[in-house]
């Protein structure tokens, strides 16, 4: 109750006091008058021998307060009518930090939810992932791998595995729809140690039997979050599955960011992808996950994995041909699973990184130059201070007074930060979203606040205040009386601003410009380098058969119809049949051999293998440097396939002579290459492309062979799966509309899994250098615009607060053209120390970001030189209006001011 | 201390209660009005007195203060405190030969 008191009855409090001591007064008056003393001079007398009233009260006033709260509460009022009174500079102050920790804002969510945030599950720092990796990629492991080292390793309680989650069509009832589905294995709920919401997991469930378990949002969605839901049945890839249960709500999937909407059992992948896609040894695509013991460690996992690798290769591919040859260079490693398995972390977790370091530097500059504004302000309220100190302030007082200010500043920059950033994230993850084929709704993407992103940077805003803060606090709570109060002109009180803040924003900014400079030209260079690829006026698609049911001849007259009607469209030029379409980021290899005429065997390893139309070439855009595949057919039965293979490749296996109608053999296996020559697995060299980057813009042309087939007598499709098609049309648009019609005359039942222009795919393809280069570039932008408003600010305020030495030097008949010159020499040796500073740390942030980036960072002298101009260009461009506006002062108004 | 043993005797307001420390002090004490105020505060705060508003003897509104048990409790504590104070004082003043204890 005291509490309350104190809080809200403090006026109440003064005013009963000042009526007893009026009343006390006057009590006092009245015995005088008593005495025999006039009014007057008892009501004179009464107040004498009571003393100073006022005192009386402040004191009485005081016990009731939080002194220190109550000079805090002060300070703010103070610092806050401080901030007002200088509304333009305030609100720029305000906007940097808030621009800063926008940026912040915006790539810490992304890193957060993308590359941070842990699985929902009880203790996912316990969850470890295995994985085959080289170094550079990391696929996965092999079904024979993953049964073997579930069998044999003791670190963890089990292992559970999942495999890539494929976009299929879901049947439920009457309602079909377009979903991401997750096959995980049985064990996969025990594991991860979760309870569904409803239901039950796949454990337990009799075999043959096709289980399947919703996500919440699915449950929510199509079945109106009903218990009714379990029992029903979903039809998936012509298999009815029934539904056991419902996933929590908090769990999205193992793959972080793509969350699936119905799970079912991890065999399932032999139906949706290929009979042997668990069994083949060399087919790197599970993911898997354990769950330590309790007292286990990760080095502990790690050591076990060491051991057991050399029996796990034999005993998984006893042939050698994959783990001993194709993906001898990979090896089984270790890592914290807590984030589950994602692609996009796998893909973003540099460029974040380099955003992160980035914005960091984008930080330090917002600091650099809100402190130059608080040290302008400061230098400017030296005498008042001088004043304060002499009258008996204390020094920590004065310094906690400026660091509140500087606080009153970060605040509101950090909730408008705070905004922005989330606005940034969305637009960052929209921008994104459009980039993934893989998910079958890109909202599915949630960027959303939480309590660890507005901790960290809340965290980061009062770093940003406390640092901000303490040179100007520092500076002001030196002030020295004596010498501060006899200085007539602020600008020559002790302590000016220095060229330091000025040199330390140069140098920032031409960090960043270097920076963008940097990873726009990695960009440039992937986009106009040759890739083998003409990517204009063409249009890629990806079609789900599965609802056709297409199989044997009439699954071919079917598919043969089909690229007809796509050929007779408008404007078509080209129509090109591929397994696997370029720029996909998905790839088989396989290991072949050639015999020269000279009877030299010639083997590669690992070749890159696609099947393709003849017609192919033409619509990619890859020239045929020799042979013509369209006038060669596909021999049907048994026998030698056509191929073509890329130059690269063709010069390996036949150096010296033309690799035309010369026969390359597949490895058998168990056997070194050259004892088996089996036309059934060779094909026929019929053509030579250009090297073409297949896989990824940014990778190197791998070695391809380009296995031949034609729609009208063989088509691999006709068991009804998807067909990749690419079109080359006049323009981009035709390109997209022919397809799309073409569907909707001959294939009705079927979904475009994804469409897409060539260029578009080629923009996904780059995605990650896009977003460094157009976020790079917007931050350098930014540290240009913040160094120039720093600089333009500072001078302005120079010229107002010396405008009584400038009208002095005038008056004594100084050049009003080059008036502002000694002062604009101290801001130019802080532009000259800041681009030294500047170049030699672009240099390191140069290389740092060119070794994380793997980048060859041979522009850095052009970055350098294009960072200094730009930073000179807006310094001499922040100096002009405040030389204009001290030429133009009045030598006789400036006298006069005061 | 003094002021609440004045209290102890009768409740009083603040002109009352110099009135009476100086009549008890036969105006030795000469109480410093304006300190007053700001120690009942401190009192009032620490819950050793209460205070009401009501009409005084010459008809005027004043604010009487009490002393409650808290206050009892306190100033016996600060006579004791005082008492061993003053005669070791009086012992350290005390010419040599004289009886020690008073």
């Amino acid at each position: 109750m005291q509490l309350l008191n104190r809080l809200f009855r403090r006026n109440q409090i003064a005013k009963e006091l000042a009526q007893e001591l009026k009343a006390h007064l006057e009590e006092k008056a009245e015995a005088l008058m008593g005495e025999g003393m006039d009014r007057l001079s008892a009501e004179r007398a009464a107040r004498l021998a009571f003393g100073n009233i006022s005192h009386t009260e402040q004191q009485s006033h005081v016990v009731w307060q939080w002194p220190r709260l109550e000079r805090l509460l002060a300070d703010v009022r103070y610092g806050a009518r401080r901030l007002t009174k200088s509304f333009g500079i305030t609100t720029v102050a305000i906007m940097t930090l808030a621009l800063g920790l926008g940026a912040s804002t915006a790539v810490f969510t992304l890193t957060w939810n993308v590359v941070l945030k842990s699985l929902p599950v009880p203790q996912p720092r316990r969850l470890v992932e295995y994985a085959m990796s080289n170094g550079v990629a990391s696929p996965g492991v092999s079904g024979p791998i993953y049964n073997l080292l579930r069998e044999r390793q003791h670190t963890s309680t089990d292992l559970l595995g999942w495999t890539t989650d494929k976009n299929v069509i879901v049947r439920h009832g009457t309602q079909t729809s377009l979903r991401t589905l997750q096959m995980i294995s049985r064990n996969g709920l025990r594991v991860l140690e979760l309870q569904p919401a409803l239901g039950s997991g796949f454990d337990g469930q009799p075999e043959p039997y096709f289980p399947a378990i919703l996500s919440f949002d699915f449950w929510q969605t199509e079945f109106g979050g009903s218990p009714a839901a379990l029992g029903q049945t979903l039809v998936i890839a012509n298999h009815s599955f029934t539904v056991v249960g419902v996933m929590p709500r908090a769990f999205t999937g193992l793959t972080a960011n793509l969350p699936p909407s119905v799970y079912v059992p991890l065999p399932f992948a032999t139906v949706l992808d290929s009979a042997d896609y668990l069994s083949m040894a060399g087919n790197l695509h599970l993911s898997v996950l354990g769950r330590l013991r309790p007292g286990v460690s990760l080095s502990a996992a790690r050591a076990e994995a060491r051991a057991l690798e050399p029996a796990l290769r034999r005993d998984a591919d006893p042939s050698g041909i994959y783990l001993g040859q194709f993906f001898k260079d990979f090896h089984l490693t270790v890592q914290p699973g807590s984030s589950g398995n994602s692609w996009l972390r796998a893909t973003y977790e540099k460029p974040l990184l380099i955003l992160e370091l980035l914005v960091a530097f984008l930080l330090l500059l917002c600091i650099a130059n809100t402190t130059l504004v608080m040290l302008a302000r400061i230098s400017g309220r030296q005498h008042e201070y001088a004043l304060s100190l002499a009258l008996g302030a204390r020094r920590t007082a004065i310094f906690q007074q400026v660091v509140v200010e500087t606080s009153l500043l970060a605040l509101p920059g950090l909730v408008l930060g705070l905004l922005l950033g989330w606005a940034g994230a969305h637009y960052l993850v929209s921008t994104l979203g459009a980039d993934w084929a893989q998910t079958a709704d890109a909202s599915q993407f949630a960027v959303r606040p939480n309590g660890v992103i507005i901790a960290v940077n809340t965290a980061v805003t009062l770093i940003i205040a406390l640092s901000t803060g303490l040179i100007p606090a520092l500076r002001a709570a030196r002030s020295s009386p004596a010498f501060d109060l006899k200085a007539t002109d602020r600008a020559i009180a002790k302590g000016g601003v220095g060229p330091w803040p000025i040199a330390v924003q140069v140098a920032l900014s031409v960090c960043m410009v270097s920076a963008a400079f940097l990873l726009g030209d990695a960009l440039l260079r992937l986009l106009t380098e040759h890739s083998g690829f003409k990517l204009q006026n063409a249009a890629t698609a990806t079609i789900d058969l599965s609802p056709l049911h297409w199989s044997g001849p009439d699954g071919t007259r079917a598919f043969a119809r089909f690229a007809d009607a796509l050929r007779a469209q408008p404007g078509v030029q080209q129509v090109g049949f591929t397994g696997n379409l370029p720029l996909s980021g998905h790839f088989a290899v396989s290991r072949a051999f050639s015999i020269d005429q000279q009877h030299h065997i010639h083997s590669e390893p690992s070749v890159y293998v696609t099947t393709v139309t003849p017609e192919y070439f033409a619509g990619a855009g890859t020239d045929l440097i020799s042979g013509k595949p369209s006038q060669s057919s596909y021999p049907p039965g048994k026998g030698a396939q056509n191929c073509v293979l890329n130059k690269a490749l063709g010069r390996s296996y036949f150096p010296a002579e033309s690799p035309i109608n010369q026969l390359i053999y597949f490895s058998t296996s168990g056997k070194p290459d050259g004892a088996v020559l089996d036309p059934a697995a060779s094909c026929r060299i019929v053509g030579v492309a250009e090297d073409s980057r297949y896989v990824s813009l940014r990778q190197p042309a791998p070695l391809t062979i380009y296995q031949m087939f034609d729609v009208a007598t063989n088509s691999e499709y006709s068991t009804g799966k998807y067909i990749e098609v690419i079109v080359r049309a006049a323009t981009e648009s035709l390109a997209l509309d022919a397809i799309h019609h073409a569907i909707t005359q001959e294939l009705p039942k079927t979904a475009i899994t994804h469409s897409d222009t060539f260029i578009g795919r080629a923009a996904i393809d780059l995605g990650r250098e896009r977003m460094l280069a157009s976020l790079s570039g917007s931050f350098a932008l930014l540290a240009l615009l913040l160094t120039g408003l720093g600089l333009y600010g500072l001078l302005m305020r120079t010229v107002a607060m010396r405008g009584r030495e400038i009208g002095i030097r005038l008056a004594l008949g100084a050049s009003r053209r080059f008036i502002l010159v000694p002062l604009a020499r101290q801001v130019f040796h802080g532009v000259g120390a800041g681009l030294a500073g500047g170049v030699v740390l672009a240099f390191v942030l140069d290389q740092t970001i060119s070794r994380l980036f793997d980048l060859h960072a041979s522009q850095f002298i052009e970055g350098s030189v294009i960072a200094a101009l730009l930073v000179c260009a807006i310094s001499v461009t922040a100096v002009v209006p405040p030389a204009r506006r001290a030429a133009a002062v009045d030598p006789m108004e400036a006298l006069r001011a005061e | 201390m003094m002021v609440l043993e004045s209290l102890r005797r009768q409740p009083a307001h603040g002109y009352a209660l110099v009135q009476h420390i100086q009549a008890r002090s036969n105006n030795l004490l000469q109480v410093e009005e304006g300190s007053l105020y700001p120690a009942l505060q401190r009192l009032l705060k620490t819950k050793l007195v209460r205070a009401e508003w009501g009409v005084s003897a010459t008809s005027r509104r004043v604010r009487t203060y009490t002393i409650t048990a808290a206050g009892l409790r306190e100033l016996e504590r600060k006579r004791i405190g005082f008492r061993q104070m003053f005669d070791g004082i009086a012992l350290v003043l005390a010419p040599e030969g004289a009886p020690s204890g008073l």
